[in-house]
């Protein structure tokens, strides 16, 4: 029985370690809680299910089709608001309440069009599962599993490996001194926001393969999403994915004891043991107040 | 004249909150996404302590507000010393984790059926069991909320909120425990939320988790900033705002799968525009840059 | 009779040594310069002393209250005052409220006793009222206490930061460059008051750069480098000592 659990839980661990990944991927270079990113992975979903179902478009072309229009997305909310934001030199909290802002003005443009009824992407009925030591896995499950790791490990590839990725690498360290050798951190910028939105855009379709689409999908998604890299240490790649891992384990683990009802609750649960134990996560470094 | 009645006593309410919340974000410059937590949990412990253990509505009212103080303080307590974006995460936190609670310790809440029946508030054998009077009773926690916020941000002690909101370090060094202020910002703001949850409980006499939702500390804190970050009139003109026109839009008509989508999506738009253009809203000074 | 004494300090910023094992003591009433070349450390251990920065190992005593470590706000309710190098204000609140959140022990600042004021927080606020004339006279801004702190010049927010420190009432001043990037008729008067300051019985270290001003108004003169203290002595030990001039040659000029 535990089995199943803990398969359970890698594959919900794989997604919010793809949204992790994503958020990261953002939060690196422009240093604030991108809330907004959790509509983004709302909008992948939903593109998604226009493509698939409705305009019954091949599943693969409708996947791809649904990472563009996430990435898409996530430019325009970079270049519209945060932008112009930054060029004012707007604090934090001015960036957290207009990224609040936009993810209820998405979802509700979603619901608006979709309406508030739950949807799905399946295309056919649910095929028989096979068994793995001694758990139940569906076709469908192994190709979000295996679809979620390719995706976690090409980027990851891409960061440390491309010339690209180690420009934005540089610009996630320091700004000033990428600028000085050329870099132009806007355009870093742009790339970190359609790389993540992509990703989160991807994670989006992979759920609603499995689970359904609702409009509100995006909230529970991206606070999993930051608690996972908070678990795993703020502005640390490996640390996303890991985190995300650990907590979709922790939550389909917890729920062998649990009601399932409570999953979102030991997330939290986990988060405050971080937060006064180990802040800085499993793998980041010491998140100091700056002071001079 | 009754549904004018009713739109006051809703205005009042949601009044409360937006001081409440001025008072932790506008004055002490504290990022909290889940004010709706300490709303519902004012109302739960209220509606539950009065249905379930029979007590009075106001020992209810007053456990409410203790109740959601004390969730303040399980939220702060770990985030405090954490950069402000932990704290904002930890409050949405606390927005979710309560609105679940609600929801699914059905054995206690009974879930999305919800809460019927609480009963009103009386004194000295006489009920507030009509609009007006219940507005009245209304008015007075308003003016209560008032006079106590507007101690707390006006002299001295507001003096080094504000300087907490601008520079907390430069606040610690002239010897300022920064920390010791945010608790009991914090507390006080949940606090009177928890009034707030209480007073909406034994007013509409049945509660359910829908109202209580995240779009609810959205609303919330719209209201604060259009009105003003760090003015207390401002966060009354808000709230009456904020309550009033989606009130007047349910006249054009539409239907409320259509209504209530549009009427968030304007506010997440209003919010982003505010942010974007007038950070201070409509009578505040602070700019929160 | 000795104010501050610090021993054996040590703080590494990944693993590079930024105060390495300082010690040296303050005479009350004295003004104490503190120089060395840029990256030398001294905003550190202002830090440190703040308790802003956590040091690895040491121990600081002042008025033989132990210091070491402790929070900011105590360091400070204790009596030591501070500006920065890069001026910390509050901007966007009046020149007259941030002076007078210098104020220490207002009763006015205790969440109950601000609902229920008494009369003691009504003669506490006008204390600090009055401290605060005093204090913006002093720098002469007191016609500017309605603007917004963010609107002042460069030279005139130095000018308040240091009227603050003074409100403090602090014993001793940690001065981070409270002369650099000021016009000279602005910089003129900073010394001008030091001076004063030093006449009232305060205790003040400073950090400098210029060499004319370290000459002509310290007591004591400490040299940094490479977060060790190099030299310590009057004036004119430290112009002539051979060590003092490696350290500034060595490293390019640190004076401006
Ligand atoms: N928070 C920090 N993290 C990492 N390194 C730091 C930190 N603060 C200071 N440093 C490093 O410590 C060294 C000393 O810095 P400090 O600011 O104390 O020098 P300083 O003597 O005040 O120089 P200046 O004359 O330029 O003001 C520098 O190399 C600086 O980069
Ligand atoms: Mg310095």
């Amino acid at each position: 029985m535990i089995q199943q659990f803990i398969l359970n839980g890698l594959i919900a661990g794989g997604i919010y370690a793809l949204v992790a990944l994503g958020f990261t991927v953002i939060f690196r270079t422009v240093k604030f809680f991108h809330l907004a990113h959790g509509v983004v992975y709302t909008t992948g979903a939903y593109i998604g299910y226009t493509l698939a179902i409705q305009l019954k478009l091949p599943i693969v072309i409708a996947f791809l089709f649904a990472m563009l229009s996430a990435a898409i997305l996530g430019i325009l909310i970079d270049r519209i608001v945060y932008r112009p934001l930054r060029k004012k030199k707007a604090s934090n909290l001015i960036l957290l309440l207009a990224s609040f802002g936009i993810f209820i003005f998405v979802q509700n443009l979603i619901q608006l069009i979709y309406g508030a009824q739950i949807l799905s992407l399946r295309t056919g009925p649910v095929k028989e599962g096979y068994e793995i030591f001694s758990a139940i896995i569906t076709p469908i499950q192994i190709i979000i599993l295996v679809t979620s790791f390719v995706l976690m490990i090409t980027l990851w590839i891409f960061i440390r490996k491309t010339k690209l990725g180690k420009a934005m690498r540089a610009v996630s360290d320091d700004p000033m001194a990428a600028n000085i050798v050329g870099i132009n951190p806007e355009r870093i910028i742009m790339i970190s926001f359609a790389l993540g939105s992509a990703l989160a855009g991807a994670a989006g379709f992979l759920i609603g393969m499995e689970t359904n689409l609702e409009p509100t999908m995006g909230f529970n998604i991206i606070l999993k999403a930051i608690i996972a890299s908070i678990v795993g240490g703020v502005g640390s790649i490996p640390g996303a994915m890991l985190g995300g891992l650990f907590i979709g384990l922790s939550e389909n683990i917890g729920i062998a004891w649990l009601p399932s009802a409570w999953k979102d609750v030991i997330v939290f649960v986990i988060l405050i043991i971080f937060l006064l134990i180990r802040p800085q996560g499993f793998l980041g470094i010491k998140t100091k107040k700056e002071n001079s | 004249m009754e549904y004018i009645l009713h739109i006051l006593v809703i205005c009042g309410i949601y009044s409360i909150l937006a001081l409440s919340l001025n008072l932790i974000l506008g004055y002490t410059g504290l990022v909290n996404l889940g004010h709706v937590a300490f709303y519902a949990t004012g109302a739960y412990i209220s509606a539950l302590l009065t249905l379930q253990a029979g007590l009075s509505p106001w020992i209810g009212l007053l456990a409410g507000g203790l109740g959601a103080a004390l969730i303040g303080i399980v939220v702060t307590l770990p985030a405090l010393r954490l950069k402000s974006d932990y704290l904002a995460l930890a409050t949405l936190g606390a927005g979710i984790i309560v609105y679940q609670v609600s929801k699914n310790w059905t054995s206690l809440t009974r879930g999305p059926m919800g809460l019927p029946g609480i009963p009103g508030f009386s004194i000295f054998g006489i009920a507030f069991d009509s609009t007006w009077s219940y507005l009245i009773l209304v008015i007075v926690f308003v003016l209560i909320t008032l006079f106590i916020i507007n101690r707390l941000v006006t002299g001295a002690y507001g003096r080094v909120l504000k300087s907490i909101r601008e520079d907390e370090v430069a606040s610690s060094v002239l010897g300022k425990n920064v920390n010791k202020y945010k608790f009991q910002v914090f507390i006080t703001g949940a606090f009177f939320a928890g009034l707030a949850g209480s007073l909406y409980a034994h007013y509409i006499t049945f509660i359910d988790p829908s109202s209580f939702t995240i779009m609810e500390s959205m609303t919330i804190i719209l209201m604060v900033i259009f009105g003003g970050m760090a003015s207390i009139k401002g966060s009354v003109a808000g709230a009456v705002i904020l309550v009033v026109i989606p009130e007047m839009l349910r006249f054009l008509g539409m239907p409320s799968s259509i209504a209530a989508p549009l009427r968030q999506m304007i506010y997440g738009l209003l919010l982003v525009i505010l942010m974007m253009k007038r950070p201070q809203g409509l009578f505040g000074k602070f700019r929160f840059t | 009779m000795e104010l501050l004494k610090i021993e054996h300090i040590k703080k590494s910023f990944d693993g590079l040594k930024v105060v390495d094992d300082l010690s040296f003591t303050l005479e009350k009433g004295k003004i104490t310069s503190l120089i060395g070349p840029n990256g030398a450390g001294k905003t550190t251990l202002f830090n440190i002393l703040s308790g802003l920065c956590k040091a690895d190992s040491g121990d600081i005593y002042f008025n033989s209250n132990s210091i070491f470590n402790k929070s900011p706000y105590y360091i400070a309710n204790l009596g030591i005052g501070r500006t920065f190098q890069n001026i910390k204000l509050f901007p966007q609140i009046s020149v007259w409220d941030n002076v007078l959140l210098a104020s220490q022990n207002h009763s006015g600042e205790h969440f109950i006793k601000t609902l229920l004021p008494t009369k003691q927080v009504h003669e506490d606020e006008k204390n600090a009222e009055e401290k605060a004339m005093e204090c913006l006279e002093f720098v002469g801004l007191f016609n500017k206490k309605e603007y917004f702190a963010e609107n002042l010049s460069y030279g005139q927010k130095k000018l308040l930061g240091l009227a603050i420190t003074l409100a403090t009432g602090a014993d001793l001043l940690l001065l981070d460059e409270p002369t650099a990037g000021v016009y000279p008729e602005t910089r003129k008067k900073i010394l001008e008051l030091l001076g004063q300051l030093r006449d009232q019985g305060k205790t003040i270290l400073f950090i400098e750069h210029d060499m004319k001003i370290v000459m002509d108004i310290s007591d004591i003169v400490i040299v940094m480098n490479y977060g060790k203290k190099i030299v310590e002595g009057s004036p004119e030990n430290v112009k002539n000592n051979q060590d003092v001039k490696d350290a500034y040659l060595g490293r390019g000029n640190g004076s401006s």
